[in-house]
């Protein structure tokens, strides 16, 4: 924010008009398609006979494959499809498009909320100490395999921190903690890590990896679509569960509303125990960024 | 730098230029305007040796964009949309005003405002991203504004 030496000031009317202008000339951005439209021409690494003889190899494997199948039961029984086969994974897993312009709602509407198992609390929760931390400090990385998310999160939320990436709101406690751990990134811009949070399923997977070496998996149980001063979705915390929330903006390329991922701590699939502790963030009551309490624009 | 795969890199950044082509020539053309722009860089060699492969299709689409207000090709793909081709993108009405407004703009203003406002970059970063110098987005940020104070003034 402060490096901007433009003039364009957040508090300039006119910079707000142009800003907001902006945003509505792109709010009907199509949804992007899943795949390439096009294919770039692969990069030749190998001799060029290399795929002819390795499909010759192949034909003749099959061939005495089924020749050794059709000798021993009886033809046609046993086809060479593949044992398990999986269920056809398509690619629009890209929701129907909406129109970001048309949402006039101001509740919140739930969209998918299941409950999965408890976490238990373990005999003796591990004080975890992260010592002195600034925000911008990388404090650990998130992985989402299901929606390709890789991403290290640093500490607060502010304007800078997501700028860069996810950030951590440090009135929140910190992944691998017992309580609920809150993390947001943007939507759209600035490398949007948060860009596919629509697309994750009950039961996905988010896996955590601490600055300390904790090691820990979450598992999605819902989500839900909440208004910008809904910051109790950070807050809500039970001191006897590991939760995580995730959030981001919604629609896309507005930042209009949020889109909050809830989570729960797997210990079967968390190496490490969950911890307990309190994250420093230099002197108190200065570099917490989400200032106001209102869950930051990260479209 | 570039280690990743080219159709990683555009996944990965489909979508911001995407947007961006929607701000500047609306949702009809964007895909067009970013398969062009993004396969003229991969025809005019690799990527290899470009530093910053986000900031290089940012610039190329921009220049996409703005000889393709200058040519006829606009019209002749409308024409063919009318005549029967693919499904047209739905443009809503406020988002085409807003573009209205901001074609008042030459497209390096345009540019210019959209990585300013939307992706809050510096001038530096932005002069950076489009291939000019910091004086030209200063002096075209300021121009612009003065122009969208006008045209905001009238709405």
């Amino acid at each position: 924010m402060n490096d901007r030496t433009s003039g364009t000031q957040a508090g300039d009317p006119l910079d707000r008009a142009i800003r907001e202008l902006v945003e509505r000339a792109g709010s009907d951005t199509p949804e992007e398609p899943a795949t390439l439209w096009f294919a770039p021409p692969p990069r030749r690494t190998h001799p060029r006979w290399l795929p002819a003889a390795a499909a010759i190899l192949i034909v003749v494997a099959l061939a005495s494959v089924v020749a050794i199948r059709r000798g021993g039961s009886a033809p046609g029984a046993e086809s060479i499809v593949p044992l398990h086969s999986t269920t056809p994974t398509s690619t629009a897993r890209h929701p129907s498009t909406t129109t970001p312009t048309t949402v006039k709602t101001t509740t919140t509407t739930t969209t998918t909320t299941t409950t999965t198992t408890a976490t238990t609390v373990p005999a003796r929760p591990v004080v975890q100490h992260y010592g002195r931390i600034k925000c911008g400090d990388g404090i650990g990385k998130i992985t989402i395999p299901a929606i390709d998310v890789n991403f290290y999160y640093v500490a607060c939320v502010g304007t800078d921190e997501l700028n860069r990436g996810v950030g951590h709101f440090p009135k929140s406690v910190v992944p691998g903690q017992l309580g609920n751990a809150a993390l947001s990134g943007h939507r759209t811009s600035h490398l949007a890590p948060f860009g596919d949070l629509d697309m994750l399923k009950p039961g996905d997977a988010i896996q955590i990896e601490t600055i300390l070496g904790g090691a820990y998996t979450y598992v999605m149980t819902g989500s839900e679509v909440v208004e910008p001063s809904d910051y109790h979705v950070v807050t809500d915390s039970d001191p006897t569960k590991a939760t995580l929330t995730l959030i981001t903006c919604t629609p896309k390329f507005t930042s209009k509303q949020r889109l909050v991922i809830h989570a729960e701590l797997d210990p079967t699939r968390s190496p490490t125990p969950v911890g307990v502790g309190q994250m420093y963030y230099g002197e108190a009551g200065t570099g917490l960024s989400d200032r106001t309490d209102v869950l930051p624009e990260s479209d | 730098m570039v280690t990743e795969r080219v159709d990683d890199l555009y996944r990965r950044h489909v979508g911001e230029l995407v947007h961006f082509a929607t701000v500047l020539v609306g949702p009809h053309d964007a895909f067009d305007i970013v398969s062009e722009a993004v396969l003229a860089t991969l025809h005019r060699g690799s990527l290899e040796g470009v530093d910053n492969v986000r900031a290089y299709w940012f610039r190329a689409v921009a220049n996409t964009a703005a000889s393709f207000h200058r040519s006829q090709s606009r019209r002749v793909r409308r024409e063919q949309l009318a005549v029967g081709g693919r499904a047209e993108q739905a443009e809503s009405e406020p988002a085409a005003d807003a573009r209205r407004m901001l074609s008042r703009l030459s497209s390096q203003q345009r540019a210019v405002i959209y990585l300013t406002y939307w992706h809050d970059l510096s001038p530096a970063q932005v002069a950076e991203t489009l291939g000019v110098s910091d004086g030209t987005v200063r002096k075209q940020l300021g121009r612009a504004r003065e122009q969208l104070r006008e045209v905001l003034r009238h709405e």
